[in-house]
């Protein structure tokens, strides 16, 4: 009888073990959060835009995306993984493999590139309620947190374009004027976390 | 036995030329493009920014009607395109500042003045028309997986040549506008 109740408990701590062993990877493999307010995703992966806290998780360096967040370093990305239905199949691009979008401060509150559209104001009007204007978020399906990173699904020269591209446009459309110093925006290695040349 | 075989063959044959015929017809009655004086350069009728429909005709019909060294583009870019060449170009207004007149981007060639050399006569200057094949017709518009990230350059690169910042950059058209996508 007794040897019976230890074979259950042995039994119920492998469980338990097996658990906690495939939970943990679980946790390492979550490469995006949503933010409030639209629940666009902000990259984990990114050790300059989600940099770890004294508890090594990584953190957002912003807790929402609104037309007021204030950037500490610029470009950010972020992403809407439903965005290929727009333009998707007409780009050839599979979907998930979409670009990010980058985001920059500007005067007028935070504008967006996107490779197709140029600088916009954020948010696109597809996040707002067409009647009240009330942000309307973004319906992500399950698993959305351990999509891929950008590294791993943007081929290398287009992250080097689109970082390239959209720091160029940002700065002829209002860096210059604000002034903002070019080597002061982040590039795609920076953003990636790639160890330096 | 043979005989009717043989006529059976000729029958398929016959229909598949038809079908191959009627699809080619169509084809030309509806081009993506149309040729524009003086140099026979496409202009893209499938542009939507760059060719919008006359209400009165229902039909797409270009913002211009020449490519010269003079013309004015009303927005910008423009796209032209010699079949021989890969892809087509954007084209752009010279400011007058720096002189007026078009320029062009090519991804190797970089902003050069309207038109290339290779299409004005070397001995007196004038245009010489490049020679369009009959089939260019049938061509098809350009794919938006070259426009991507070729007109965000191809903006960057005029706005940098010639100091076009903020609004004005802003203003240029992008890739989504030139294919008619719609709003985000």
């Amino acid at each position: 009888m007794l040897r019976k109740k230890s074979c259950y408990t042995v039994l119920a701590l492998m469980v338990l073990s097996s658990f906690l062993a495939t939970g943990q990877p679980t946790v390492q493999a979550q490469n995006w959060v949503p933010l409030p307010p639209y629940n666009i995703l902000w990259p984990l992966w990114s050790p300059v835009l989600s940099p770890s806290n004294a508890a090594g998780t990584p953190t957002p360096i912003v807790t929402s995306l609104t037309r007021n967040t204030i950037l500490p370093v610029q470009p950010a990305l972020a992403w809407d993984p439903d965005w290929w239905t727009l333009a998707g199949p007409a780009t050839g691009w599979p979907m998930g493999e979409q670009p990010p979008w980058l985001f920059y401060n500007s005067p007028t509150g935070l504008v967006y590139f996107d490779v197709l559209y140029g600088i916009n104001p954020w948010p696109p009007a597809k996040y707002l309620d067409p009647v009240t204007g009330a942000p309307a978020p973004i319906s992500l399906l399950p698993g959305y947190s351990i999509l891929a990173p950008t590294p791993a699904t943007l081929p290398t020269t287009q992250a080097i374009y689109l970082f390239d591209l959209a720091n160029l446009s940002y700065l002829l459309a209002y860096g210059n004027a604000l002034g903002v110093s070019p080597s002061s925006l982040l590039t795609a290695s920076q953003v990636f976390g790639l160890p330096a040349i | 036995m043979f005989k009717e075989r043989k006529s059976l063959a000729l029958t398929f044959t016959f229909i598949v030329l038809c079908i191959l015929g009627l699809l080619i017809v169509s084809s030309a009655g509806a081009a993506n493009w149309q040729i524009m004086p003086p140099y026979n350069v496409l202009w893209p009728l499938w542009s939507p920014a760059l060719s919008p429909v006359n209400p009165a005709t229902g039909l797409a019909t270009p913002l211009v009607s020449s490519i010269t060294k003079n013309t004015v583009l009303p927005t910008q870019p423009g796209l032209v395109w010699d079949p021989a060449q890969v892809t087509p170009w954007a084209i752009y207004n010279t400011p007058i500042a720096f002189g007026g007149g078009l320029t062009y981007f090519d991804q190797v060639y970089g902003m050069n003045p309207w038109p290339p050399s290779y299409m004005l006569d070397p001995a007196t200057g004038a245009p010489a028309p490049i020679t369009l094949l009959s089939t260019w017709t049938l061509l098809l518009p350009t794919s938006l997986a070259h426009l991507e990230y070729y007109i965000p350059l191809a903006n960057a690169t005029y706005a940098l040549s010639y100091g076009v910042t903020g609004a004005d950059f802003l203003n240029l058209l992008t890739a989504a506008q030139i294919w008619g996508l719609p709003p985000i």
